[in-house]
């Protein structure tokens, strides 16, 4: 499997600010890749300059090895669905799916047979066969989505680029369509290029994901390792829910964070060579009640102040001892743990391979 | 308790009846009166003794006189061309002030555009004049520049009264569809671009099918003002331009045969109202759509 997108040094500059800035990176055919990173981070104008509605100021956009400079976005062999799904509103479903075969017909010299069976086919794909005559304004959220996604696939694009497609559903179908959109896209094998600020839909669908920052790239990589091994601070805070504790003094082998934690160096792996500044654990990381025996966790005791009750997401709110710094920990529902109350003091433990300092 | 429940009712009621009033007498006494009454007395004519009688006389006189179906047929098919050049000359306009320009400019030019309307007709009608005439502005500048010897004869032609209509009307073209266009996502023109489509097809396929709520409501207002126009087809037309309101007017203050009158004011009515479902059918918009 070859590269089918390369992006080389991409620049993008306004007026006053810097939007995108030495982006590079390249997408293997048939792969999901996402872009993570939170409003305003760049993200929109990237896609909007591989779609080639903006101009990038430097650097190069390659689709299957060619240069895609100066080619409108009506010949680029990329289609985009729109974070407001911009189907046409005056025409059925049926005709909104066809509209890009029939724009493109006399190009490609396609019959009304194909044109018709290409068009049943996405239909039938995206499970809305029955649905073609009604009007897309009749049609529930998930429902408009998939016609958005069907209207794009049925061009056969090399590369389908989505701007946050699942951002107006509501919680509980922005669950379903991620799952469905992960077996679409296993399913027909196009590769899809995908920018979104939820890192839930970025972590589940992708096979690489980027996290985008101030307009540049922070960290390439696949969701597990992103999760477990940030390469920034940046990416360690934004991707996942973490504690998050800063630095005050390290003097010599014992330092401090400001909220008076007292720790040793040596508890401490480090990613980076120099001085930390910061370090952050997972709440999941923290382990309740540690064995003694265990190799190189370190242990320490916290005050439970509240139980964030949250199901399968359910949390500690605890204080570290003899410190200010507050701790989150997630509390497992099962009978091991059913004894736990506020106000009980807990010996928790953390190996040191999942403190990551910066 | 009792008592505050059955007083809240009464000033229920009576502010129901306080905004219904004005509106039913308007439409009692403005509307609804006057048009019966001009139904009844366009069955009416005199007969040898000075009486008023039954007849259908006054519409057979529209059918046996040559000159007035043909003026009538005349102004049927004027209204509708004015109507399209209205939407030919309004649209473009439209989509540079919604589009195209930035806000700050679009609504200074809207003012521009909103000046002749504070004039009134009358006052851009001899504007027009002044303009067009054998001796007018443009005569002027075309003969000075060498180009024409011989004056162009414009004004009093039915070029010069199409111009008029035209001034007085386009405004109400451009108003309905920027309200429309306005509410046009950009991501609707960059989704049909992104699925090849050549500038024409954006137009054709998105532009005009989503405007066309504003582009109806504006036909019907242009087609309204134009067919039912006095002013512009009787001073820039002159004698000849044979507009139909001319004769419903001679009607009425020439040979004061008001029955006549009556019956011919019915006939327009009439007309335009058939001409108006007419497009609407075949432009397969609604009314209720339209004027939302």
């Amino acid at each position: 499997m070859g590269k089918i997108l390369e992006i080389k040094n991409l620049s993008k500059y306004f007026d006053d600010f810097t939007a995108v800035k030495n982006v590079d990176f390249s997408v293997e055919e048939g792969g999901f890749f996402s872009i993570l990173g939170s409003s305003g981070c760049g993200k929109t104008t990237l896609l909007r300059i591989i779609a080639g509605f903006q101009q990038q100021s430097e650097g190069e956009v390659i689709i299957r090895g060619q240069s895609m400079k100066g080619i409108p976005p009506e010949k680029r062999p990329v289609n985009i669905v729109f974070q407001n799904l911009a189907l046409f509103p005056m025409m059925n479903v049926r005709e909104n799916v066809a509209f890009g075969l029939n724009r493109i017909r006399k190009r490609q010299k396609l019959k009304t047979a194909d044109i018709n069976s290409k068009i049943n086919e996405m239909l039938e794909r995206v499970g809305l066969n029955g649905y073609e005559k009604k009007k897309v304004t009749d049609l529930s959220g998930g429902q408009r989505q998939r016609v958005a996604i069907a209207r794009s696939l049925v061009m056969n694009p090399s590369i389908l680029l989505l701007d946050e497609p699942l951002g107006a559903l509501d919680r509980k179908l922005r669950e379903h369509m991620k799952v469905e959109l992960k077996l679409l896209q296993k399913e027909i094998g196009t590769t899809f290029v995908y920018i979104t600020h939820d890192q839930s839909e970025a972590l589940v669908m992708s096979d690489q994901v980027a996290v985008m920052h101030d307009g540049q790239f922070e960290q390439i990589d696949t969701p597990r390792n992103l999760y477990k091994n940030p390469r920034t601070s940046f990416v360690a805070g934004f991707v996942g829910d973490t504690n998050r504790f800063e630095l005050a003094s390290t003097e010599g082998d014992s330092l401090m964070t400001k909220g008076g934690w007292k720790l040793s160096r040596s508890d401490l792996t480090m990613t980076s060579p120099g001085t930390p500044e910061v370090f952050f654990i997972r709440p999941e990381a923290l382990i309740i009640n540690p064995d003694s025996s265990m190799n190189d966790v370190d242990q320490f005791e916290v005050m439970i102040k509240t139980i964030l009750f949250d199901g399968s997401n359910t949390k500690l709110s605890t204080i570290v001892n003899d410190s200010r710094e507050e701790l989150l920990i997630s509390l497992p529902q099962n009978a091991q743990f059913d004894g736990i109350e506020e106000g009980h003091t807990l010996n928790v433990g953390v190996h040191r391979n999942d403190v990551k300092c910066f | 308790m009792n008592n505050k429940k059955q007083n809240k009712k009464i000033n229920f009621n009576f502010t129901f009846y306080l905004l219904i009033v004005p509106v039913l007498i308007w439409l009692i006494f403005m509307i609804v009166i006057p048009h019966a009454e001009l139904l009844i007395s366009s069955f009416l004519v005199e007969d040898d003794s000075g009486e008023l009688v039954f007849s259908f006389a006054n519409y057979i006189e529209f059918f046996n006189q040559k000159i007035y179906w043909l003026t009538f047929v005349k102004t049927a098919a004027y209204s509708i061309g004015v109507t399209l050049l209205a939407f030919i000359i309004a649209f473009p306009i439209a989509f540079y002030l919604t589009k195209v320009t930035s806000k700050r400019n679009a609504s200074f030019l809207m003012l521009l555009l909103l000046i002749p309307l504070w004039v009134g007709e009358l006052v851009t009608v001899y504007g027009w004049m002044v303009l067009l005439g054998d001796h007018g502005v443009i005569n002027h500048f075309l003969m000075s520049a060498g180009i024409i010897n011989e004056p162009i004869n414009m004004l009093y032609t039915n070029f010069s009264m199409v111009v008029g209509l035209l001034y007085m009307s386009m405004l109400f073209m451009v108003i309905p569809v920027m309200s429309t266009l306005q509410s046009l996502d950009d991501s609707l023109i960059e989704a049909a671009c992104d699925l090849g489509a050549s500038k024409w097809d954006i137009f054709i396929k998105i532009i005009i099918p989503y405007s066309m709520p504003g582009i109806t409501s504006g036909a019907i207002i242009v087609f309204m003002l134009v067919i039912g126009d006095y002013l512009a087809p009787n001073l820039l037309g002159g004698k000849n331009s044979l507009w139909f309101t001319e004769q419903i007017y001679n009607n009425f203050l020439q040979t004061f045969n008001w029955n006549e009158g009556a019956a011919f004011g019915f006939l327009l009515l009439m007309l335009s109202s058939a001409i108006i479902w007419l497009a609407l059918k075949l432009s397969g918009q609604k009314l209720e759509k339209v004027g939302s």
